[in-house]
């Protein structure tokens, strides 16, 4: 489908470009906002990469799917935000080994909260988390992708991806934890 | 199941429901910067770098010859100093005259290849 809508764009047709934004526009934002934090810059860098990945479309091989290449341009317009910003990606490192989750207690807690509640808690713990942990959380849990994608897409190896996404899962539930205590004591 | 299954799952499912709905209109915005404000960006720069380098190329003789002519004219007025104050002069014009022609060039490019952008 994808390849279709490929060739009328570069046929000519930049109505066909929409169908891009459609499928593609929804886990761009989430990419975007997991790096910059912040919704209005991530629309910005949303249309920059739209804009920019439709500028080099004419030299885009198929190699990859349009996906993987597509999201590697929103996390480096998002990088390049960061950059202006004077923000560093988070380094792969803090090894937080001992922390277990208690799995259970967690879910009784979060089951106690009603829907909406439970997402607002979940993005601001993501909104708390380092923009590299974030990212691969949305990027592996969220729009699924498998191991290798996620490499490509964050010019990682794949031992790097596996890594990150261990120390990003612990530390994910230790800052959940620690939002879900904090709420709980001003309930109380 | 065992407990590292149980984490992937629960943690599949809370970020399952952090998913962002993008601000609304978002696509129409992206839609009308591709259809009016975005020209070939890639093609149309390499076109413009390569006028810019042959225009540069064309020019320096005339740069030489306006800076040969009013040397004496400068050196005579001005003393030494003179000489790089008409060098320096002289490049402004020219890099004057050259932002207009490129100006008008991109214009030009603009107006004739925007409605459809794959011509260059």
């Amino acid at each position: 489908m994808d390849s279709e809508f490929l060739k009328k764009v570069l046929g000519g047709d930049e109505q066909a470009y929409r169908y891009f934004v459609d499928k593609y526009g929804n886990m761009a934002f989430s990419i975007a906002v997991s790096i910059v934090k912040n919704p209005e810059e991530a629309e910005e860098v949303v249309q920059d990469a739209f804009l920019k990945a439709y500028n080099a479309l004419p030299a885009f091989q198929q190699r990859s799917k349009f996906s993987t290449w597509f999201y590697k341009i929103v996390v480096n317009e998002g990088l390049k935000k960061l950059r202006k910003k004077k923000i560093k990606f988070a380094p792969v490192e803090e090894i937080e080994t001992g922390y277990m989750v208690d799995e259970s207690e967690l879910n009784q807690s979060l089951r106690s909260l009603k829907e909406n509640e439970q997402k607002q808690f979940i993005n601001l713990t993501l909104g708390k988390m380092a923009a590299r942990d974030s990212l691969i959380m949305r990027l592996f849990y969220l729009e699924e992708r498998d191991i290798n994608e996620v490499a490509d897409i964050m010019e990682l190896s794949i031992t790097n991806v596996k890594t990150l996404l261990f120390r990003s899962r612990k530390r994910f539930y230790r800052i959940l934890e620690e939002e879900l205590k904090h709420e709980l004591k001003s309930i109380l | 199941m065992n407990p590292d299954d149980n984490i992937e799952k629960l943690t599949r499912e809370l970020i399952e429901g952090s998913r962002i709905e993008i601000p609304e209109g978002m696509s129409d915005r992206v839609m009308f910067r591709i259809t009016h404000a975005s020209p070939p960006v890639a093609r149309h720069s390499f076109i413009k770098v390569w006028i810019f380098s042959i225009t540069s190329l064309l020019l320096m003789p005339m740069a030489i010859f306006l800076f040969k002519k009013n040397f004496d004219l400068f050196e005579n007025t001005l003393g030494k100093a003179g000489r790089y104050f008409v060098f320096l002069y002289e490049y402004m014009l020219i890099a004057i005259f050259l932002g207009l022609a490129l100006f008008l060039i991109d214009f030009i490019l603009r107006n004739t290849f925007e409605k459809n952008p794959r011509l260059i």
